[in-house]
């Protein structure tokens, strides 16, 4: 899985992009700041229609509303502006399974307020789980919410079949194929239907063989193509004896 | 530093495709295909074939194991298999082998004489890989489709293409003036081609003006109609031209963006750049137009002189005349005719990558620019720098600029190279001079031979070549900085600079004796001359005793070297031709004994299996051993001598 930033889609510091494959298909997450002018959901309100398959859009929205903050009796006027976001997005407001303000104040005078909001597709199984953790906000003013999206049940196969150099399978996969081509018949080939068979012969033979002799090796970031035993036999004897000349 | 890393795709930037994003992998494969793909319906037209002239019928007999051989030979190893895995590698001991060589020459055979070709081999991948240097990766053009073939189809390829190479040189197929994609046709010869052209018409006090072209998408873009009707002019029999109208039908391609595979897209056009065809297709592709152009010129009731000069898909039109007016008026016209033959085959010239410039050795000389709006192009003005085929011209020929672009690309290169080991650890210093001599001496001296030549002013590049090799010598001996040039380079045993160039100089001189007579530098030579070939304006021969005198250009010392050379070379003879060699025949009687390296050790082990051997051939009565030498003296004539042995008697 590869993670990149969309600035092509946004650009702009308070809303971030990041896509990522899963195999088949590229999904995004939108994390959004807006600012007192709300100026983000205005971007977002004009461009919405070049993002797609999106499984969560998430941030501080300062928008206070009393359908998702109990000690605030009106609505907002950019309510609907986000909740038209949410709906091209095809997501809804998810409620947290804890309660609470997600951000507190310093001064007496205001009252604990929720402005963090999430928004996911009801159909995902995270949705409606996320937790509010106060306890480890530590000096910042907002409380860190925990969520745990599920991304299309589906494998990806960061595994890939593969014939190491010079070793016994590689030797054994050429001696396979010529066995397979001494069988070939190729004493009349006079019409199309004679080639193809001839050929089919072969890729299947070649088929049959890479799949009894490859081996099923991990993509990793530590694959080093050139290594081989000869080299693990020489650092092993310089590891031993420190010597330069080995 | 990751050394084997693969090279992943840009992934911030996404790629636009008619003003709109591609965000998923759907929209992605169809930008990409849309636009490798976009010559597809494009109309074409065939009615100036007909003027081409019909070349003589070649000979083509069944393929035998030796051309398998040879082919295989040139094969890397570490080249990218194709679908079904197999690499060269694997390929090779199958081909080693006798038996199942003769089942896969059989199935070539049967190939050409059926005039099919399988869909197995047709089975490929389309691997999308970016081009260097690009500022923005975010259209499909800043990328390059490879296309992956099955190694045995490959194989089968090269073979045809090997043998297409040498007919068609032979039959005279190929324009002269074609210099991309055929085998002996380099880019240096482009550039001394055009070198000389600059030099002899200052020695006729003319300029030499140039409009530099290029066509967008070429490969992508070839049409198949054409290229068959083309393939015909060329004088390939009927099974051959239905081998190839099947090659191309049925082809579908399959896109791969990192780890990302697109479903299967029919193509109707274009040849894949990977497959062996695709060089030799792409020259027989563009002789016809070149020499539709050179007619045309010549047909013109009012003479234009205008030269033309194509590698592959780079074009160049050059302009020699005494007026600036004049110069440009021709480019023009003869601009606007190659435009109009492009657009009949179905290839798009790109306006805004043409380039305009003059060679001039005046002071304070004009710079015109040239007005190509009236056939929609843009105003080409020229810039002090013109780069093409990776060399570096200015106004007035003197590369300064070309080496030091080189000298700093390498300079940077030992940089780096730096942290490969110094003078405790890492490389040994016979591993530092062997990687300077392999990696940084051929790039570093890329296109000498345009201003390395007698008379030529050289001082200042060779200067700079110096700066060079004396850190490349600092770095190989571990020396300080101060130590003197010729010292450390003595003790890191490398040649000095210059003579290295002369030595090298000598020897690309010599390459000269055995190109083919339809070469392009053949007809700027005055002996060699094909009597049949259009003299060009500026050939040695056309110039006075005293121009000549005069005259500093690398074609004379070419010239002056050939002269001293008595061999005859013809590289289209009967016993070359692939299929009817010697070694076609008989390749299971003739064994070559050659030794492995010069070591003492490996000597003496040759020798002695060298002894065995030939007693082994005297022993039977129909074994003959033949025993060749040369070498060369100190006086520096080389000589080369053969003995036939039969029953311990020399027979010849």
């Amino acid at each position: 899985m590869r993670f990149s930033l969309k600035k092509d889609l946004i650009n702009h510091c308070n809303i971030n992009i990041i896509d990522f494959h899963n195999g088949q298909d590229v999904q995004c997450i939108i994390n959004v700041y807006s600012d007192s002018n709300q100026t983000a959901i205005q971007i977002l309100h004009d461009n919405i229609r070049n993002i797609s398959n999106t499984i969560v859009m998430t941030g501080d929205f300062n928008i206070r509303d009393s359908d998702w903050d109990p000690n605030v009796h009106y609505h907002s006027i950019y309510t609907e502006d986000l909740m038209f976001i949410a709906d091209c997005l095809d997501l809804e407001l998810a409620t947290p399974i804890n309660l609470g303000p997600t951000r507190f104040v310093d001064n007496q005078h205001d009252s604990n307020s929720v402005l963090d909001l999430v928004f996911m597709n009801p159909n995902n199984s995270g949705f409606n789980k996320h937790i509010l953790k106060p306890e480890i906000r530590l000096p910042s003013d907002h409380v860190p919410l925990f969520i745990e999206v599920s991304i299309k049940e589906e494998n990806i196969d960061f595994t890939f079949q593969t014939l190491k150099k010079d070793s016994n399978n590689e030797k054994a996969f050429v001696n396979d194929i010529i066995k397979g081509v001494k069988n070939m018949d190729t004493s009349h080939l006079k019409n199309q239907e004679d080639i193809l068979r001839c050929v089919i012969a072969f890729s299947s033979t070649v088929k049959d063989a890479w799949s009894t002799h490859s081996t099923t090796k991990r993509i990793t970031k530590h694959s080093k193509e050139w290594w081989n035993e000869q080299c693990s036999a020489c650092i092993n004897k310089y590891h031993e004896s420190g010597d330069v000349a080995n | 530093m990751n050394w084997v890393k693969k090279k992943n795709l840009p992934t911030i930037e996404a790629i636009y495709h008619e003003g709109q994003p591609c965000n998923n992998l759907k929209a992605l494969w169809n930008a990409l295909h849309s636009s490798y793909n976009s010559a597809d319906n494009r109309a074409i037209s065939t009615r100036f074939l007909d003027g081409i002239n019909q070349c003589n019928d070649i000979d083509w007999p069944p393929f035998t194991g030796q051309e398998f051989k040879d082919a295989i030979a040139k094969c890397s190893n570490a080249s990218s298999p194709g679908p079904d895995h197999v690499t060269w590698r694997h390929l090779n001991p199958l081909i080693l082998d006798k038996m199942c060589l003769n089942k896969v020459v059989d199935i070539a055979n049967a190939c050409i004489t059926v005039g099919y070709w399988p869909d197995q081999f047709k089975e490929s991948m389309s691997v999308i890989i970016p081009k260097p240097n690009k500022t923005s990766y975010n259209t499909p053009k800043a990328f390059r489709p490879i296309v992956l073939l099955n190694t045995m189809g490959k194989l089968i390829e090269k073979v045809i293409s090997n043998r297409l190479q040498f007919h068609l040189s032979a039959n005279g197929f190929l324009n002269p003036n074609q210099l991309g994609g055929i085998r002996q046709w380099s880019t240096i010869d482009a550039g001394i081609y055009l070198m000389h052209l600059i030099w002899a018409g200052w020695m006729k006090e003319c300029h030499t003006s140039v409009i530099a072209f290029d066509i967008a998408q070429f490969f992508p873009s070839l049409n198949h109609d054409f290229l068959s009707l083309c393939l015909a002019k060329a004088g390939l029999n009927a099974n051959i031209l239905k081998f190839f109208i099947n090659y191309h039908s049925n082809r579908s391609m399959t896109y791969t963006w990192n780890n990302f595979t697109s479903q299967k897209f029919t193509t109707s056009v274009g040849i894949g750049q990977g497959s062996a065809f695709s060089p030799i297709l792409s020259a027989i592709y563009l002789t016809p137009i070149i020499k539709t152009f050179k007619k045309r010129i010549k047909n013109l009731k009012k003479e234009i002189h205008a030269d033309i000069l194509s590698f592959v898909d780079d074009g160049l039109l050059i302009s020699q005349e005494k007026s600036y007016d004049l110069s440009s008026v021709f480019l023009f016209s003869s601009y606007n005719m190659i435009l109009k033959i492009f657009t009949d085959v179905g290839l798009i010239m790109e306006h805004n990558k043409s380039e305009i410039f003059h060679f001039t050795r005046a002071q304070n000389p004009p710079n015109p620019s040239l007005d190509l709006m009236s056939i929609g192009g843009p105003v080409l003005h020229p810039k002090p720098i013109w780069r093409y085929l990776g060399f570096f011209f200015n106004r007035k020929l003197n590369f300064h600029q070309h080496v030091h672009h080189y000298a700093t690309k390498c300079i940077s290169t030992l940089n780096a190279m730096k942290m490969l080991g110094n003078s405790l650890r890492g490389l040994l210093p016979m591993q530092k001079r062997l990687l300077y001599r392999t990696c940084i001496v051929p790039i570093v001296l890329y296109g000498f031979q345009l201003w390395f030549f007698k008379g030529a002013p050289t001082v200042k590049n060779i200067a700079e070549l110096k700066k060079m090799q004396h850190r490349a010598a600092l770095w190989i001996t571990g020396a300080f900085r101060m130590s003197p040039t010729e010292g450390i380079e003595a003790i890191a045993g490398l040649m000095p600079i210059n003579l290295h160039l002369k030595k090298l100089n000598g020897r690309h001189h010599l390459r000269y004796a055995t190109i083919p007579p339809s070469h392009a530098i053949n007809s700027l030579l005055d002996i060699h001359q094909n009597k049949n070939q259009i003299q060009h304006k500026f050939t040695l021969a056309s110039l006075t005793d005293k121009q000549k005198l005069k005259l500093r250009s690398p074609i004379k010392d070419i010239s002056e070297r050939l002269n001293k050379i008595k061999d005859k070379f013809d590289p289209f003879h009967s016993i070359f031709h692939p299929g009817l060699r010697l070694v076609d025949h008989f390749s299971d009687r003739i064994i070559f004994h050659s030794p492995d390296s010069s070591e003492n050790e490996d000597l003496f082990i040759y020798s002695s299996k060298l002894n065995l051997a030939f007693e082994e051939t005297q022993k039977s009565s129909k074994g003959v051993a033949i025993i060749s030498d040369g070498s060369i003296k100190t006086s520096g004539s080389a000589t080369a001598i053969a003995h036939i042995w039969r029953d311990n008697k020399v027979t010849n």
